[in-house]
This record gives structure tokens, sequence and C-alpha cells, in this order.
């Protein structure tokens, strides 16, 4: 497969805390092509957010990536320097956040903060970056985007302000967008606009997008591939429409009948029992295994990421199979 | 919004007026400035004649309210020592007073803004703690006892700086200043300097805190995601962001470094308004103490009323901000 | 059977107290900082106590004080025929004994000041917190227009009008410091004051000052220990800066800021010693206090993170 953009291969982030080391992400590695979106799923603390900031080397002290490589259109990036890196984000790789209300700084005008996004990466003059910038913001379907640009962020909804985001991120025509649960801070009728909006721009642009999120109705109806992640490892991946059809960890299998749209009406939510586990004190052996209906002594020992029909799965007793 | 504001003034008058009933029965207490006016061997017919030429003879009230007309007509009444109308006198003493409460201000800032802002931007660097340690000093150490190691180290021991005086001066718009020729310079550079540690510490607190906030901020991390240089992270998200508290404080600080020169242009020999008001207290100068005195009382009751009033028109803003 | 219940309540409580102060101390003594300026406060504050003992000799007995002994270098041999460790000031006092009968002095006031802010702030505070309405509002009023002024220049005042004297000095200060007592109790009290379990206590037949000892006072303690803290170093330093400027303590029983300035003159003659070693008595007191109660503001923090 020639047109992969973004190869992550054995990612290491740990955090060295006064406790000890907490390995949020413990040797990930997944693949997204060309005009690709790949979901990223997990319950908070899984790692998936962490995995994220990895790619663009924005994670914050105390922690620090410890290994693995991150490829990006052929450049490994956890091997760059400094300023090798800061030409890399933005330009080739950007990321957009969970909480739009956050991520523009309120006292900037929108078209400020653009124009030095816009400079960060190309000397131009400021009239023409602001010229950029409308262009950018009518891209997202932002409605009068010459006014918009002398607007301070708290003029704008949420929705609004999440589109400004995400044309900040597209203003260079970066390879691979990082999205960290952009749309989880806004109401459902905004969100499927925006998901829908995100989808025309990775068509028609070919921008892949890594997409991070616990929502699997997001994931279902936005995403190309999935990876589930656990306590800090991919448990199991593959196409979209596989892994949601026939989940083959029993914690895919968990999360998806947690989901509201596939219970039956009037029945009770199945809930995956005991919580998880603590980055600390992970248990040996695969990290679900306490809450697993199936655990068994095999357990106790890592199982490896092996392919089962078109997914991957990281399971000793993977659902479908006999149990032992 | 009116009724706020007609409500705001009149607390302030009534605050005026308590005030100034205090400080005229405050110094009425302090003792007989009849003494101190007149040689101790002087015939007992000359003092009843004084005492009745100043009123001294009156109830307390009366002598009030003789006073409190004079005041509304701008007469706060002649000095005992000088012999010329106190307002003139203060006036004549209040630029060098003025000059020197800006230069500390200056100093403050354009040393203890850079400092703070490092001090926030890496504060786990020996540095910043260092710089820290600093502000610590600025806050605790006596005025007067760092006047007074300046004074010996730069005046005693190294010849460089004179010990005191205001030296020459030059006039612009009919007010005379230091600043404008070196000589100027050098009387004033010290006295500043001692007059700045304080709000030096201030504001090196202020811009760590406001760093600090900024730097944890999803904007900053936004914007390092952009690919912005950290140089234009800090120079433009931190600093618009540290901007308006510290504004704010400067104003606030300003009216609290005029009154604080007392001590420093008592050691640096200054000839300001503070200077003017120590030698007051020693001689009894009743009514130069009576007219500082309201003065200042004024000058931090407009303080206030500007900031509260800033306030109410800022709120709807800040609750607008909020609601979006 | 009820005391039964009630020593079992006493015990939990007890060592939830003392495991408190446990962890209390732990996160204290992370800063070395801390530790060593706790230190040496005690040592300041044994050396104000004895300082009787210490002295070689006592400043204050004006008739044992010998002109021929101005001003001698530190390490000079006086007519008393024991060496002059810090030198002598202009009136032959021997400077060590001045500093620690100084720092008795200067650290009674500081203290005397920073405990009577504290009861008369508190109480002002808790009245305003309490009562609400006009009374908290003309309260607080006159509170925030003072903390808006410097405190040396109310304190200057206040001494011009009152004269010299320790009880007058002292009240000079409480009247320049209580604000920033009732201030901060004023904000943590009224915080407190809007939660369910004082509405509660309120609604039931308690009278006032119960619910306020009991209820309001507690949970406002933290902040106010660090103020405590805070006022009693810039107490000393006001008390000081009073002196120097001549409106402080009469000279027969110098305090620090009257030994300092008493070498001032002497300073630009090059004689450093007189104003200088008594000073540094003062300023490492002053900081020694304040960095305590920067960690204890930082051990408090609720929002310290990890």
């Amino acid at each position: 497969m020639s047109d992969v953009v973004l190869s992550v291969q054995e990612l290491q982030t740990h955090f060295f805390t006064r406790n000890g080391v907490l390995k949020a992400v413990d040797g990930v590695s997944f693949s997204v092509r060309k005009g690709r979106i790949l979901g990223l799923v997990g319950e908070s603390g899984s790692g998936k957010s962490v995995t994220g900031y990895s790619i663009l080397r924005l994670v914050d002290a105390p922690g620090k990536i410890v290994g693995g490589r991150i490829v990006l259109n052929g450049t490994d990036l956890a091997a760059l320097d400094g300023e090798a890196m800061r030409r890399m984000r933005g330009a080739v790789v950007s990321m957009i956040f969970q909480d739009p209300m956050m991520t523009l700084n309120p006292v900037l005008r929108i078209g400020t903060q653009m124009v030095a996004a816009i400079k960060a990466h190309d000397r131009v003059s400021t009239a023409l970056a602001r010229e950029r910038a409308r262009d950018a913001l009518a891209l997202v379907g932002i409605p009068a985007p010459a006014e918009r640009l002398d607007a301070y962020p708290h003029h704008l909804s949420g929705g609004m302000r999440q589109r400004v985001a995400i044309a900040i991120a597209l203003l260079h025509q970066p390879a691979v967008i990082i999205a960290d649960e952009p749309t989880t801070a806004l109401d459902v009728s905004i969100q499927s606009q925006i998901l829908a909006e995100v989808r025309r721009l990775a068509d028609q642009m070919g921008t892949a997008f890594v997409w991070v999120t616990h929502d699997l109705a997001v994931v279902s109806s936005l995403a190309d591939d999935v990876a589930v992640m656990y306590a800090g490892r991919i448990v199991e991946s593959g196409a979209t429409e596989a892994v949601l059809a026939h989940p083959r960890h029993p914690y895919t299998a968990g999360l998806m009948a947690s989901v509201p749209s596939q219970a039956e009406r009037g029945a009770r939510l199945a809930q995956i029992g005991g919580s998880t586990p603590s980055l600390g004190a992970l248990p040996e052996g695969c990290a679900f295994r306490p809450r697993c209906p199936r655990a068994t002594e095999i357990c106790r020992m890592m199982p490896p990421l092996a392919p089962i029909g078109d997914t991957m799965v990281r399971c000793h007793h993977p659902i479908g199979e006999a149990r032992p | 919004m009116l009724g706020f504001f007609i409500q705001r003034v009149f607390q302030a008058v009534i605050v005026v007026v308590v005030m100034s009933i205090l400080v005229f029965l405050g110094v009425y207490a302090i003792g007989n400035p009849i003494d101190v006016m007149i040689d101790p061997a002087a015939t007992q017919q000359i003092r009843d004649t004084l005492i009745r030429q100043y009123g001294f003879d009156r109830p307390l009230w009366e002598q009030y309210f003789v006073f409190v007309g004079n005041v509304l007509q701008g007469d706060f009444g002649q000095s005992f020592v000088y012999r010329v109308p106190v307002l003139d006198l203060i006036f004549s003493r209040l630029p060098a007073t003025f000059e020197l409460a800006l230069g500390a201000m200056l100093i403050a800032s354009v040393i203890g803004i850079p400092l703070g802002i490092w001090a926030g931007y890496r504060p786990r660097a020996f540095s910043s703690k260092a710089i820290m340690a600093l502000s610590i000093l600025g806050f605790s150490l006596p005025t007067f006892w760092v006047g007074l190691l300046l004074v010996m180290t730069f005046a005693v021991q190294l010849h460089w700086l004179p010990s005191g005086g205001r030296g020459p001066t030059s006039d612009i718009l009919g007010i005379p200043l230091s600043f404008v020729t070196p000589a100027g310079w050098s009387y004033i550079i010290l006295p500043a300097f001692n007059l700045a540690l304080f709000n030096l510490g201030l504001l090196i607190r202020l811009a760590r805190a406001g760093t600090l906030e900024a730097m944890s901020s999803d904007y900053v991390r936004f914007a390092r995601a952009q690919g912005l240089k950290e140089s234009k992270v800090v120079g433009l998200h931190v600093l618009k962001n540290i901007a308006i508290p510290i504004v704010t404080v400067f104003g606030l600080e300003f009216g609290s470094t005029l009154a604080f020169a007392v001590v420093t242009e008592t050691i640096f020999n200054w000839p300001g308004v503070g200077k003017l008001i120590i030698d007051s207290i020693m001689v009894l100068d009743r009514p130069v103490m009576v007219a500082y005195l309201i003065l200042v009382v004024l000058l931090f009751v407009i303080i206030n009323l500007v900031v509260d009033l800033l306030y109410g028109v800022l709120d709807p803003r800040i609750r607008a901000r909020r609601a979006a | 059977m009820s005391t039964i219940g009630d020593t079992k309540v006493d015990d939990i409580k007890a060592e939830t107290w003392a495991s408190r102060l446990g962890d209390f101390w732990r996160d204290f003594a992370e800063s070395k900082v801390a530790v060593v300026s706790l230190l040496v406060i005690a040592a300041i504050i044994f050396v104000a106590i004895f300082a009787p003992l210490l002295s070689p000799q006592d400043p204050y007995d004006l008739a044992r004080l010998d002109l021929f002994d101005s001003r001698l270098r530190p390490g000079t041999v006086g007519s008393g025929g024991y060496v002059h460790v810090l030198g002598t000031d202009a009136a032959g006092r021997d400077l060590l004994s001045a500093i620690f009968y100084g720092l008795r002095i200067s650290l009674m006031i500081g203290l005397l000041a920073g405990l009577l802010a504290l009861v008369i702030g508190m109480t002002i505070g808790l009245v305003a917190a309490y009562r609400g309405g006009r009374v908290e509002a003309l309260i607080m009023r006159v509170v925030d227009l003072q903390l808006s002024m410097p405190a040396i220049l109310l304190a200057l005042v206040l001494t011009a009008m009152l004269g010299q004297g320790l009880w007058q000095l002292v009240t000079a200060l409480v009247v320049a410091q209580y604000a920033y007592f009732a201030r901060t109790i004023h904000g943590s009290a009224s915080a407190e004051r809007d939660k369910d379990y004082i509405e509660a206590a309120i609604a039931t037949p308690l009278p006032a000052h119960i619910i306020l000892l009991r209820h309001l006072l507690p949970n406002s303690l933290p902040p106010l220990i660090v103020v405590a803290t805070v006022q009693v170093a810039s107490a000393i330093a006001l008390e000081a800066t009073l002196s120097f400027l001549g409106l402080g303590l009469p000279l027969t029983q110098p305090s620090l800021g009257a030994l300092i300035a008493n070498g001032f003159q002497y300073l630009l003659s090059g004689r450093f010693w007189i104003s200088v070693y008594p000073g540094i008595a003062l300023v490492i007191t002053i900081v020694s206090i304040n960095l305590v109660a920067d960690q204890v503001r930082h051990v408090l923090n609720p929002r310290r993170g990890q």
C-alpha cells in the first residue's frame, strides 16, 4: 500500500511521575492511508489522546515518548530535532481539540490567530495571509468569512468555533489531521454537520484523519477503519464495518453492547463490569482480564495482536471461537 | 448603570467627608502648633493673639467648618514653617515624586515582566526558582534597608552615583524633570530602583501566574500544533493574556507607589511630597499634614471608584462571554 | 453507652488530626529552604527569649555605657575587657547585645500586633460575613479602601497622631493591618456561608456565636494562618521602617529599626557596621518568616497539582 501517509510503529509514551512510570501508550501500531479516516476508540485513560499528542510530539512533561517510530510521508517524526518538528506541525500534520471554547485564544481576533498560523510556515504579507484565512473559513462552510476575521471567539457559537479550528488546521493542507474528540462538546445536530464536512474534506482534499473518540456512533458514521484501545494498547483493529459487525475482542463487544442504539428499546443497557484499571496498577497479562467474562488462566500472559478474519485481535479467547 | 454610578459616587463622597473629619481630629490631637510656630520666650500676650488669629480658641467643630469652607475654595491654609500656601507647596514638590514613581514603575515592568514570563514558561528551571526567590526578597526586604544598602554600595563604596538629592533638572512644559540629562539620570536611578523593588516582586508573580495558566491552556497547545515558533506563542498568545491583569494592577499600584515614596525620599533626600510630609510630621506643620492626607484619601478614593466603575462597565461583556 | 460512642468518635478525630498534621509536615518538609527557615526562626526566638543571658552587656543600662567605647570596629576589645564582635554604636553599646535585645523588641511588637490584628480583623470579617446586607457592604468598603493604601502610610500617620510609645505603636500597626485578616476571613467565611450545612445550622436555634465559632471559623482557618504569618513579618518590617523614620519607640530601648536608623548617619563615613549588622538580623528574621509562610501557602493550597 503505497498511499500510506502516516504509520505509527510500536509507539511508547510513558509518564514519569512521583508514584512510578505510567505506560500511557505501550507499543501502539497503526497506519492511515491518504484521504481515509481512522477512528481511535477507547475509554478515558486508555491512552488514545496521548497517542494523538505523541504524533505531534506535544506530550507535556512528565510524559515522554520513549520508543517507536512515527513515519509521516516517509519521515520519522520521532527522530526530528525541535525546529524540524515545528516545521512539520501545522504544515504536514495538524491537530484539532475537544473543546472549541478553549482552543481559540479568547483575547485575540480570529484573523490574528489565523494569520499567525499562516506566517508560521509561509513568508507572505499580512494582506495575502488574510485572504487565505478568509478562503479557509469559506472552505469549512462559515458564512460571511471576511467579517468573521475581525470577530473574537466569544462572538461565535461552539459549532462555528470548531469549524474555525478545522479551518486553521487545514490552512497548509496537511497530509494528516489528528482530531481529539472534536465533536464531543457539541450538540448532536451540529456534530453531524461537522462530521459530514470532515468526510467531504477528506474525500475532496485527500487529507487523512486520526479521529480520537470514545463514541462508537461517531466511528460507525465517519471512520473507514477503527482501532480500539484499552490500557495503552490496541486490542482490536480493522475496517469499521468488519469490526462493528463482528467484534472479536470481549472489550469491543462490551463497548458496543453499552451503546443505546444497539440495544432493544426498554431493555436494560449492558455494562462492562468493573472499572478501567489505573495505569499505575495494571494486572499482569491481558489488562482486560479482571473485567472479562471469558478470562481464563492463560490470560495471565499478554496475548499477541493476531489476525482473525479481516481484523486484528489481541485476545486468547476471541468471540466467535469456542471457549476451551 | 446610571444608578450604579450615582450610588458609587455618593459612597465615595461620604468616605471623603468621613475621612476628612478623622484626619482633622487626628491631626488636631497631635499637639499645639503654636508651640512650634513661635519662640518659646514669647510673651503670653503674643501667644494669645496668635491663637486667636488662627482661630485655635474656637470650638473644634467650628474650626472644622471654617477649614472645609476654605478647602472648598481651594484654600488649604498656609504652612506654619514655609509661610506659603500649602497647596502651592505640595504642587511644587509633586513633579519630583511623580517622576520618581513613574521611573520606579518603569523599572519594575521592564525587569519584572520578562522575568515573570520566563519563570512561568520554565517553572522547573533553576533560573526560574532563582527569579521566584528574587520576588520573595522584593516583597519582604524592607524598602529602607535596601535603600541603605544601595547608598552604601553605589555611593559610599564605589562612588559611582550620588548618595542623594535630585541633582540638576530641566524644565519640560514648565515642569522640572531629572530624566532629561545624564547627570539627572545619575540622581534618579538609585531611588527609582529602590522604590521599584516591591512592584518588581509583584509583577514577577503576576506575570508568572498568568504565563503558567496560559501555557497549560488548550489555545497554546493548539498554537503549537499549528507550528508557531515558541517566541510567537509567548509573544502573541501569552503576552496578550497577561496584559489585562498587569495593566489593571499597574493602575492600582501607582497610587501606592506615590504614597510609598515617603520612605525612599527620606533615604535619598529626594525633594518630593514624601520628604515634605515626613519633615512636616517632625515639626508638626499641621496644615501641610492635613492637606497631604486629604489629597491622599482623595487619590485612593478616586482610584477605587474608577476600578469599581470599570468593573461595572466590563461586567456585561464578561457575562456575555460566559453565557456564549 | 453514649460515652463509649463518644470516645470512639474522639479517638477517630484525634487520629485524623494527628495524621493530617503528619501529612502537613511531610508536604512542608519537601522544601529544604522552608525547613531551614523554620530552624532559623526557632533560633531567633530562642535568642530573643534568652537575650539577657546571651548578651555580653545590658545595652539599656545607660550607666554602664562608656563613650570611649563608641563606634568601635567589629572585633575590637573595649573598656569592658571583652571583644565587641560586631563593634559598638555611637553611644558605646555593644552591637551584638543591642541586636539581641532589639530582636526581642521587634519580635514582641510583631507578634503582639499580628495577634491583635488577627483577633480584631477576624471578628470584623466574621461579623460582616454572618450579618450580610448593609453591615457587610459598609464594613467591606472600608476594608477595601484601606487595603488599597499602603499600610506604611496609615501606620505613619497614626504614630504621628498617637505619639511615641509601645502601645501607641502597636495600635498603629493593628489599625494598619487588621484589614488583611478581615478581607481573608470574609472571603472564605462568606463562601462557606452559602453551603448547605451552615444554612442548616442557622435554621436550628443555635446562638449566632456558636455557629460562627464552630462552623465558619474552622473552615476559614488555613488561609488565616498564612496571612497571620505574613503579617507578623510585615509588622516587624513596618515597625522597623517607622523607627527608621524616627516615629517608632524611644531610643532608650532601640528596636532593630531604631538601631539601623542610629547608624545611618555614620554609613556615609564608612562606619557600616552600626547600620548593617542590625539590618542583617532584621532581614534574616523577615525573610525566614516569609519563606515559611510561602511554603505553608503552597501546602495548604487546595488546587495544588501533582
